[in-house]
């Protein structure tokens, strides 16, 4: 199986920062998105049985955004190989519970995101082999 | 045979001596002490009604035919001076046709001289004294109602169902919507209100159970004389009566009550938007700031390049939050509630 790291932010500097936690994480490989169309086509032209993605969304963002973008995966059938964390600089209750509608959804995690809360991700059964603390 | 033992005040205006003495005689009969004054003329009955003691009888005996007043002149002046207190006019057979009339004229009753019996003049007397309390009181009853509506200090009006047309209004509506009653009078209920509204007053009328109590839950919309637009609540109860059906109204002006509610609901959508202003968009630039220093601690140490690209992006996210702090700040300085409510 392999893994993929799809990071989904239309702030550079924020791509940026996330990219530099992922490397910080031992997670050099990652895919940058600035919107959720571009990412969901991505997906769609890149998924096979052997790829699980994980992706990093952030909710406001222009052309579709984090929440268009999970409506968008109800027409077609991806829950399987997709791990979606909400990446957020959102503080707003009703945003995640908003977030916990989507199954895709397993994380909610609100800005900035740190080594630790990628780190944390190694109790996931499905990411632990790919997640390691160095 | 037991006389009345009440005291009568009694005035007998009658020119001829002999009939004064017999009807002074006829109420000694039936009365222990009546208390009898008499005029026998026009200008000493004007004395005795215009004097400022003893002038209120509970009764006036009036002759028809005095030597300097006689007729449809005679009663209208002793009506005038008569306190509202029963008037019997007394005439001979040749006059009962006038007499008939004299009724309208604001006379109680009549009595045939040539007739007259203690007994008959005792009834007439007991029948018109009764009579003219019960009106007395009906008419003191009608004044409380009639100034319950004249002189409410909200504005109530009456309308004709059918025809909508205003049949009453009352003072204050006068001075809160500034036509004259008059004018009033010759407008329907759909004359104050906007015309946009007119629809809407015509679905309120048509839903309504015609027997029952109206009120309005939300709130209506008139129009004053100069086109200024109030807000109003409605009341409003059938009253039958013989031909028509007619609905008194009565119409609180909430106008500032409406207006202040309103600006409350806007300040609390202002407040609502600085809150998700607050959650998603200051928070954006700050949690940017937070991932940049978190790195430059990491950089610390490796001395990198990288560093100044990180202080510079540092410096923009300050920017940024200072700028969006800045609109918040000039959004909450906009709101500013009315607070001259009207004192109620």
């Amino acid at each position: 199986m392999k893994f993929e790291i799809l990071l989904v932010d239309d702030d550079p500097i924020v791509q940026f920062l996330h990219k530099s936690v992922l490397i910080e994480c031992n997670l050099p490989d990652q895919k940058l998105f600035s919107n959720g169309e571009l990412v969901l086509n991505y997906i769609i032209e890149n998924k096979d049985n052997d790829t699980m993605f994980l992706i990093l969304l952030d909710i406001n963002m222009p052309i579709m955004n984090g929440w268009e973008f999970l409506e968008q995966l109800r027409s077609h059938v991806l829950k399987p190989i997709l791990k979606v964390i909400i990446v957020t600089s959102s503080i707003d209750s009703v945003d995640k519970e908003k977030a916990k509608k989507y199954p895709e959804v397993f994380e909610f995690f609100e800005k900035p995101l740190e080594n630790k809360m990628i780190l944390a991700l190694e109790e996931d059964d499905d990411l632990k082999s790919f997640i390691c603390k160095s | 045979m037991i006389k009345d033992k009440s005291i009568y005040k009694i005035l007998i205006i009658e020119d001829n001596p002999g009939d004064l003495y017999l009807f002074k005689e006829y109420l000694k009969d039936q009365i222990i002490s009546p208390e009898i004054s008499s005029a026998k003329n026009f200008e000493e009955a004007i004395a005795i009604l215009s004097s400022e003691v003893n002038n209120v009888f509970d009764i006036i005996f009036l002759d028809l035919s005095l030597p300097d007043k006689k007729g449809e002149d005679l009663i209208l002046e002793i009506v005038k001076l008569s306190s509202k207190k029963p008037i019997v006019v007394l005439t001979g057979y040749s006059d009962i046709q006038f007499s008939i009339k004299s009724l309208h004229l604001g006379v109680s009753d009549y009595l045939v001289k040539d007739d007259i019996t203690a007994l008959t003049l005792y009834k007439s007397l007991r029948y018109n004294i009764e009579r003219s309390k019960y009106i007395a009181q009906i008419e003191q009853s009608e004044e409380r109602y009639a100034d319950l509506f004249h002189l409410s200090p909200q504005p109530m009006f009456i309308y004709d169902v059918e025809t909508l047309q205003f049949i009453d209004v009352n003072k204050a509506s006068v001075d809160s919507y500034g036509y004259t009653h008059d004018e009033f009078l010759a407008m329907t209920i759909k004359d104050i209100r906007p015309k946009d509204d007119v629809g809407i007053l015509k679905s309120i009328l048509n839903k309504v159970d015609i027997n029952k109590t109206i009120n309005i839950d939300k709130y209506i919309r008139h129009q004053k004389k100069d086109g200024t637009i109030i807000y109003v609540e409605i009341t409003s109860n059938l009253i039958p009566r013989k031909n028509k059906s007619v609905r008194v109204v009565l119409a609180t002006d909430v106008t500032s009550r409406v207006k202040y509610t309103e600006e409350i609901i806007n300040q609390n959508e202002r407040l609502k938007e600085i809150a998700w202003i607050q959650s998603h968009v200051v928070r954006a630039p700050l949690a940017r700031l937070m991932g940049i220093i978190h790195l430059l601690r990491l950089e610390e140490d490796k001395k990198h390049e990288k560093s100044h690209f990180l202080f510079d992006e540092a410096l923009k996210a300050t920017d940024e939050l200072d700028e969006i702090i800045r609109d918040i700040t000039e959004k909450t300085s906009n709101i500013d509630i009315n607070e001259d409510k009207d004192e109620i």
